[in-house]
């Protein structure tokens, strides 16, 4: 009984869960029954095109399709598995429309130009010094786009802020009151501008969605 | 079986007893002062043992200049009403048979704090506080029925701050107007470098103030 009782505890505690169920392959259902979520991250010199591929809440694997991501100044780049459902590639490029297309036995079945954010470049004081305001500019951006700005820093009290600029400003201001005094302090601060793109993906799954992203990053020394 | 539940029953009858002044010496006494009540300041004494009671002659008061408050004995420690004194402050302990000790600190004066009358959403708001000290740390809050509560926690005291318009989201599905109040709260070691022989010492004074104005979208 007792034996009994502490083997079913082993069992439990040793066991990691159930094992993941296996996906479904892509070329058992209509390109219409899968929906594929994508996020397009560009740095500006690359762009990261990540999606996720389901059907009925199930993950989908790619099996004898393919997704295939585009540019105009950058060679097609099939995305490749890294966990079950899930697809990237890094596909170097500038440019602010990235093509999406869902391929079956070579032909492309479903395609969408997918437009990114407003690019935009952080420009910031050459010496800022936290005693004054410093200020961070950018090209402003257009009517849809979020804009979300975050700062690690041992000289911000916690360590970390996040800030809400206007989206459509170009600009914001951090605060001497946001700084801690001390010595030198390095800013790492990124900008993340986005855009939401429902249903973008057409001829596949009603669900299908992009989300684009213009990420930028600065390493910005600063003086007491 | 009685006997091995002994040890739980005497863990659990464990009393702190406080200890009394004529057994600690002032080198084993730390010290920790902050407000009360408006208009009063409290002091805890710990010693090795735990709580530090004062036998007569043994005294605590707090001094500033020539005046001088007693402080009374009530639970966890000594209390002194002092009204608005504000400023460079002493706690005192005065013993025959050991060392007394003058421990000066500061008491951060009350402050205030000036928004707009009227804020539009829209348009952001600068407001500001006085009083500023190096060293305080200084948060602030944002709470009205029509806004999504805001607060965040400043580095450093510079007596003013700014929110632009993407920072101030309305609260609800219809934007309105309503009553927004500001609350400003700076915290503050007070303790002074000092050649008391203390153990430690710790002062810690949170003071605030408030502005209501109206917010509208």
């Amino acid at each position: 009984m007792r034996a009994s009782f502490f083997f079913v505890l082993l069992v439990t505690a040793c066991d990691g869960g159930p094992p993941p169920p296996t996906p479904i392959l892509s070329s058992t259902l209509a390109p219409s029954a899968i929906d594929v979520t994508a996020t397009i991250t560009s740095n500006g010199s690359a762009a990261l095109v990540d999606a996720t591929l389901v059907s009925n809440g199930a993950s989908v694997r790619l099996s004898g399709d393919s997704l295939v991501a585009s540019a105009t100044d950058a060679s097609a780049l099939a995305l490749g598995e890294y966990t079950p459902g899930h697809y990237a590639v890094l596909l170097p490029t500038i440019s602010q429309t990235i093509t999406l297309a869902f391929l079956r036995g070579g032909k492309s079945i479903a395609s969408m130009d997918l437009m990114l954010p407003t690019a935009f470049a952080i420009a910031a004081p050459a010496t800022p010094s936290r005693s004054m305001s410093i200020p961070l500019t950018w090209a402003p951006g257009v009517v849809g786009e979020t804009l979300a700005l975050s700062i690690t820093a041992p000289c911000l009290s916690g360590g970390k802020a996040t800030r809400t600029p206007d989206p459509l400003g170009g600009g914001f201001t951090l605060q001497a009151a946001d700084f801690i005094a001390g010595g030198v302090c390095t800013l790492s601060i990124e900008i993340t501008r986005s855009a939401s793109m429902p249903k973008a993906i057409g001829g596949l799954g009603s669900f299908s969605s992009a989300t684009l992203v213009q990420k930028r990053t600065l390493e910005l020394v600063t003086q007491p | 079986m009685k006997r091995s539940l002994l040890p739980l029953l005497v863990v659990g009858c464990t009393v702190h007893r406080p200890e009394i002044s004529p057994d600690v010496s002032t080198r084993d006494i730390r010290v920790a002062v902050h407000l009360d009540t408006p208009g009063s300041v409290f002091a805890s004494l710990t010693g090795p043992g735990g709580n530090v009671i004062l036998l007569p002659p043994d005294r605590a008061s707090f001094a500033q200049g020539d005046k001088e408050w007693p402080a009374v004995h009530v639970a966890n420690g000594y209390v002194a009403t002092i009204g608005d004194t504000t400023g460079l402050v002493s706690f005192r302990l005065t013993r025959e048979a050991d060392e007394s000790v003058d421990q000066p600190f500061v008491i951060p004066p009350p402050f205030s704090v000036k928004a707009p009358a009227a804020m539009s959403r829209g348009v952001g708001m600068t407001f500001t506080w006085d009083g500023q000290i190096a060293n305080a740390a200084v948060a602030f809050s944002l709470d009205g029925s029509c806004i999504v509560p805001l607060g965040r926690v400043l580095g450093t005291d510079t007596g003013t701050y700014s929110l632009n318009a993407a920072e101030l989201r309305s609260a609800g599905m219809l934007p309105g107007a309503c009553d927004v109040t500001l609350t400003v709260t700076r915290t503050y070691d007070g303790a002074e470098p000092s050649t008391s022989t203390l153990e430690g010492f710790q002062a810690s004074f949170v003071v605030s103030s408030t502005a209501t104005f109206v917010s509208s979208p």
